[in-house]
């Protein structure tokens, strides 16, 4: 069986190199000082791909139009089994992404990984975290309860605000009259079209670029020998995986997600307020 | 000098040991939490709430012992999310002691619609030559079970039907 099982991985490897580009990744050299301090990022992809992962199973069963957006998200919260506990995930991942993906860029700011020569990979961080930004504006509106509605009647709005670009914001998401099918149309296509393929080229251009420069290395740990990627450093990042899914499972299982009225556009009582 | 050695090895070895196995450990956990519920939520059915409805036909006045007849009618159908009101059909046989079946319109087979032959007094259905007898049992072809049969109730003199229901042969 096993004798199989390494021919089976020697044909592999001969032909498509996924070993060697396995063992490549794996035994790079990081600096001495790498350590706990430094898988946040790891936390971050692992949060996008659960992110992925429960989108993908919520579109099995959502209909993407305002008439009946809000009423399919009913149907998987209260028809289909562990369809709470999916939507769970996917909200609170949501959060939990921005705060790890911040949590990130503050570990890089402070060990001064920005610096020379590592400023496209900085740039390349910030524009992950506006595209992490853009998941939640363009995903807030597709339960299309009065929550989601209204949050974005008001960040339409602010959008419209900004100088010079104003106008020409307001008319990308969907037109100057009040949100509809329009915005709505876009906003998905946006969050299940466009940003995930941005998502997924831009953190492959983000790990090339810490691979082509290498872990910055703490001031003073320049001179001391360098150490495996694998496995201590994975097993820091596993564990620190494991630990965020702990606290993402557990909200998703203890903290029911609202949804409230459907959204009605003359509800003049309606006061959306920021979470 | 060389049994330290020794020694480090045996405890790096060790220590490299629970490493790599708390990282395959660890995305087991990981993957069969997120794994299980959604195997769970793509295969388990809807919990769709039970209850029968019962659905007006037609009448049974024109309705002749031994000669089957498709009524249609309309009737609720819960799709999902939505309750649809769709057109459906019936084969409706009465029998000779003026008891009443009504047959699903689809083939047992692969779903096509199949028809009453008045010469040869059977069903037929003309996709793969699935024939079926006036009880809905299959006579020939492909079809694996016999045709499917409403819940029926009559009231008065209007037919009422219910769920459809498989039967096996």
């Amino acid at each position: 069986m096993r004798q199989r099982w390494n021919r089976i991985n020697e044909w592999l490897d001969h032909r498509t190199g996924i070993h060697t580009a396995v063992r490549q990744f794996l035994y790079e050299e990081i600096p001495a000082s790498s350590g706990w301090h430094q898988v946040f990022g790891s936390v971050a992809v692992f949060l996008f791909l659960t992110q992925a992962f429960t989108g993908v199973l919520l579109a099995f069963n959502y209909a993407p139009t305002p008439g009946d957006a809000y009423n399919s998200l009913r149907y998987i919260l209260t028809e289909l089994t562990g369809g709470r506990l999916i939507r769970g995930l996917h909200h609170w991942g949501a959060s939990m992404m921005i705060a790890v993906v911040v949590l990130h860029m503050m570990q890089v700011f402070l060990y001064g990984a920005y610096k020379k020569p590592r400023e496209a990979t900085w740039i390349v961080g910030v524009v992950l975290l506006l595209v992490t930004l853009a998941y939640g504006l363009t995903g807030y509106l597709l339960p299309w309860d009065n929550r989601a509605y209204w949050g974005t009647v008001v960040a339409t709005q602010i959008a419209g605000q900004a100088p010079v670009l104003g106008s020409y914001l307001t008319r990308l998401l969907g037109g100057s009259g009040p949100v509809g099918v329009v915005t709505f149309a876009r906003f998905y296509g946006l969050h299940v079209l466009l940003l995930p393929p941005a998502t997924l080229l831009l953190i492959g251009l983000h790990v090339f670029l810490v691979r082509k420069h290498g872990v910055a290395p703490a001031p003073g740990d320049e001179i001391l020998p360098r150490k495996q990627f694998y496995p201590v450093q994975v097993f820091q990042d596993t564990v620190a995986i494991f630990v965020a899914f702990a606290i993402l499972f557990t909200l998703a299982v203890a903290v029911r997600v609202p949804l409230e009225q459907l959204a009605d556009p003359t509800d003049t009582s309606y006061v959306p307020r920021p979470e | 000098m060389p049994q330290g050695r020794l020694v480090s090895t045996a405890n790096g070895t060790t220590r490299r040991h629970f490493y790599v196995g708390a990282i395959y450990a660890t995305w087991a956990v990981i993957t069969a939490a997120l794994g299980i519920p959604a195997l769970f939520y793509l295969f388990l059915p809807p919990k769709i709430r039970e209850r029968q409805e019962w659905t007006e036909v037609g009448s049974l006045s024109n309705l002749a012992p031994g000669a089957p007849v498709e009524m249609a009618f309309r009737q609720n159908r819960i799709d999902g999310w939505k309750i649809i009101s769709e057109k459906s059909t019936a084969w409706v046989v009465k029998q000779t002691d003026n008891s009443v079946v009504a047959f699903g319109p689809q083939c047992t087979h692969l779903g096509c619609a199949y028809h009453w032959d008045d010469a040869k007094h059977e069903f037929l259905c003309p996709c793969h030559n699935s024939v079926f007898a006036m009880d809905g049992q299959v006579i020939s072809g492909p079809a694996p079970r016999p045709l499917d049969r409403y819940d029926v109730k009559v009231n008065g003199n209007t037919l009422l039907v219910g769920k459809l229901h498989q039967e096996q042969s």
